[in-house]
């Protein structure tokens, strides 16, 4: 068996029910004759989602099971450290400031959990980022970053 | 026609645009250089840049980008033995054999002459096929519109990678995606949970640059990818001999063909059209036996191939609005973005964008050849590009791109949630390139489908009694079937 297969089916299978079950929950107010109401489209597609996601179950159960490999937890520590940094940085950048958190908080950690160890390396990419983000996207784009406690 | 390629030329030649071909392409080449990165990728950062642009440099930067993202991989390929993009898969075969032997210089002065020829020839049969393609596709009304959807939407088993099921779960969770916001016809909010930022639908870019750029960065972070060292480039001329070169000709020219032609069969792609071109040479080579060892023939076979395809994809794009790749599809999403309609009337609407875009690949084609010929050494020295700290860089690129469109911090989490989706489909083998299709299409299914049954009264006989209906609904069928057929027997 194919957990990760079976597993996912189940969920896409959950999705399709909850998206069926929801459309329910519209208008029945008919616009003009023979247009279909706004739920006709979403009740389709979870119909339809339906048959893959069992296939995908079924074929999960039936896939004979391989040599197990085994789990990289590093890689798995890394991308969801990665992951928690962003979530993290955007709750705290509209309070703190782009220009002083992106860099700082997310391009050197980034970098260091990649392996970067050189801190002049680290020195010149901050340089070269904040640089960059000012001259090129907020003076020359008009792009209005987030700004507080500094620029 | 030749009147509007006067003003496409008038177009492209303004110093300002030749400068976005030129940025396009070096682009473009550093993306292909760098493993991991793909067109698609390249795109993605760049959509939002291309927001602060005019519509005619933004799309000659982007079509640029697209065609030397398709050659820079084989420079990866023939100085590393990785392929930089999936359609240098091929140019390993021989190109790296060349470089073991001190032949690296020759190798990639053969696949410089072969893309920039790919490209050039890629370009000259858009531009005959595009105007025809778009003026038929003037009589679609909802109905065959709906069927072109469809259509386009039926690719997924050519763009299913191992598993068709996973790839029609793609697929939908895509069309899913597009539903939610208000509905057009009747102004209820769809599955927005009370998010009033839900109400104009899930944004486009945030999604693309989520699905195709930052779920790369969680892809290195998990490899944790080291910088990679290139074999020495040797010594001897960067060009063919004349002798070399008349041979060559014929097999640029065949893949070149053969390219352009997959390349406009949608879901087909640049991959498929290299490996065919190179399995084409090894069959009408004499020495069949000496492909794999290091012939020249098999790095011109794939590299124009994959270039002259570029210039295939841009015909159902330009001429239909129907994107075939996830690199295509990306580029729609820049037409929305600028505001424009993809689809036949874009001919008609924007002739001087069009025709610009059509020179421009010519354009591109050219400058990819001086760029990459004069600076074959500067290319080769990308690949070691310290990962530590290209993939911070793209994440920071990433958030600007999300936030910048609408100066938005919901763009940036919606970018993040995509990141991690796109990052998790690839961990398990989803297809990302089907749910783009279906982000794409999803809206002009649904629209129509619904527009064409407001026309007929609620009966479905519409969609079988239009001919070009009728015709694009079986050709959807057969283009959904053929391909299972094939894997079956694949199997088997």
């Amino acid at each position: 068996m194919k957990k990760s297969d079976v597993i996912i089916g189940a969920i896409t299978l959950g999705l399709a029910i909850c998206v069926y079950i929801e459309t329910f929950s519209f208008p029945k107010t008919i616009v003009t004759p023979g247009t279909p109401l706004a739920s006709f489209f979403p009740r389709i597609i979870a119909g339809v989602l339906g048959l893959p996601s069992i296939l995908l179950i079924i074929f999960g159960i039936r896939t004979k099971p391989k040599a197990q490999q085994a789990i990289k937890w590093g890689g798995i520590v890394r991308v969801t450290v990665g992951v928690l940094l962003t979530t993290v940085y955007i709750i705290l950048v509209p309070h703190v400031g782009f220009f002083i958190l992106t860099p700082f908080f997310l391009i050197v950690p980034l970098a260091v959990i990649m392996g970067e160890r050189d801190w002049k390396i680290l020195v010149a990419v901050v340089l070269l980022f904040s640089l960059m983000a000012y001259f090129v996207f907020f003076k020359g784009f008009g792009i209005m970053f987030p700004t507080r406690i500094f620029m | 026609m030749l009147e509007n390629l006067v003003l496409g030329l008038q177009q492209v030649i303004i110093p300002y645009n030749l400068l976005m071909i030129l940025a396009g392409v070096s682009l473009g080449i550093v993306i292909g250089v760098l493993p991991g990165l793909q067109a698609a990728s390249g795109l993605a950062i760049l959509l939002p840049i291309t927001f602060f642009m005019d519509p005619i440099p933004a799309f000659l930067m982007m079509v640029s980008l697209y065609l030397a993202a398709e050659y820079g991989g084989s420079i990866t390929a023939i100085a590393l033995g990785i392929p930089g993009t999936p359609p240098a898969i091929p140019t390993v075969w021989d190109g790296f054999p060349l470089s073991q032997k001190g032949l690296a210089r020759k190798a990639l002065g053969v696949s410089i002459i072969a893309s920039s020829m790919g490209g050039i020839i890629g370009a000259i049969i858009l531009i005959v096929a595009v105007v025809p393609l778009a003026a038929f596709a003037l009589r679609f009304g909802p109905a065959e519109y709906f069927a072109l959807g469809v259509f386009g939407l039926s690719l997924v088993t050519n763009l299913a990678g191992k598993s068709v099921t996973k790839a029609t779960i793609s697929v939908i969770i895509g069309l899913l995606i597009v539903v939610v916001g208000v509905d057009v016809f009747t102004g209820y909010p769809r599955f927005t949970f009370g998010e009033p930022q839900l109400l104009g639908g899930i944004p486009l870019v945030p999604a693309l640059i989520g699905l195709f750029a930052v779920s790369k960065v969680f892809q290195h972070l998990e490899e944790r990818t080291v910088t990679r060292k290139y074999i020495e480039m040797g010594g001897g001329s960067q060009f063919p001999s004349l002798k070399e070169f008349k041979r060559l000709i014929v097999s640029i020219l065949r893949g070149s063909g053969i390219g352009a032609l997959i390349g406009i069969i949608p879901g087909a792609g640049a991959t498929i059209a290299s490996l065919i071109a190179y399995g084409e040479e090894k069959r009408a080579s004499k020495h069949p036996e000496q492909f794999g060892t290091g012939v020249l023939e098999g790095i011109s076979a794939p590299e124009s191939a994959n270039n002259a395809a570029v210039g295939g994809a841009l015909v159902p794009l330009i001429a239909l609005g129907i994107p075939g790749s996830a690199s295509t599809a990306i580029m729609i999403g820049g037409l929305m973005l600028q505001g424009l309609r993809p689809g036949p009337l874009l001919m008609v609407e924007q002739p001087v964008l069009v025709y610009s875009i059509l020179v421009g690949l010519l354009f591109a084609a050219f400058f990819q050849f001086i760029i990459g010929s004069m600076g074959i050494r500067l290319w080769v020295n990308v690949i070691s590009t310290r990962v530590s700290i290209l993939v911070p860089f793209i994440l920071g690129l990433c958030i600007i791109g999300a936030y910048g469109l609408g100066n938005s911090m919901f763009d940036v989490v919606l970018a993040l949630i995509f990141g991690v989706l796109g990052y998790l489909m690839e961990k398990f083998e989803f297809p990302l390139a089907p749910m783009v299709l279906a982000i794409v299409l999803g809206f002009i299914v649904e629209t129509n489908l619904r527009r064409a049954l407001a026309i007929s009264g609620g009966s479905y006989a519409i969609f079988f009694t239009h001919p070009i209906s009728i015709v694009l609904i079986i050709i959807a069928i057969v283009s959904f079937v053929i391909p299972l057929i094939r894997r079956r027997r694949w199997q088997a």
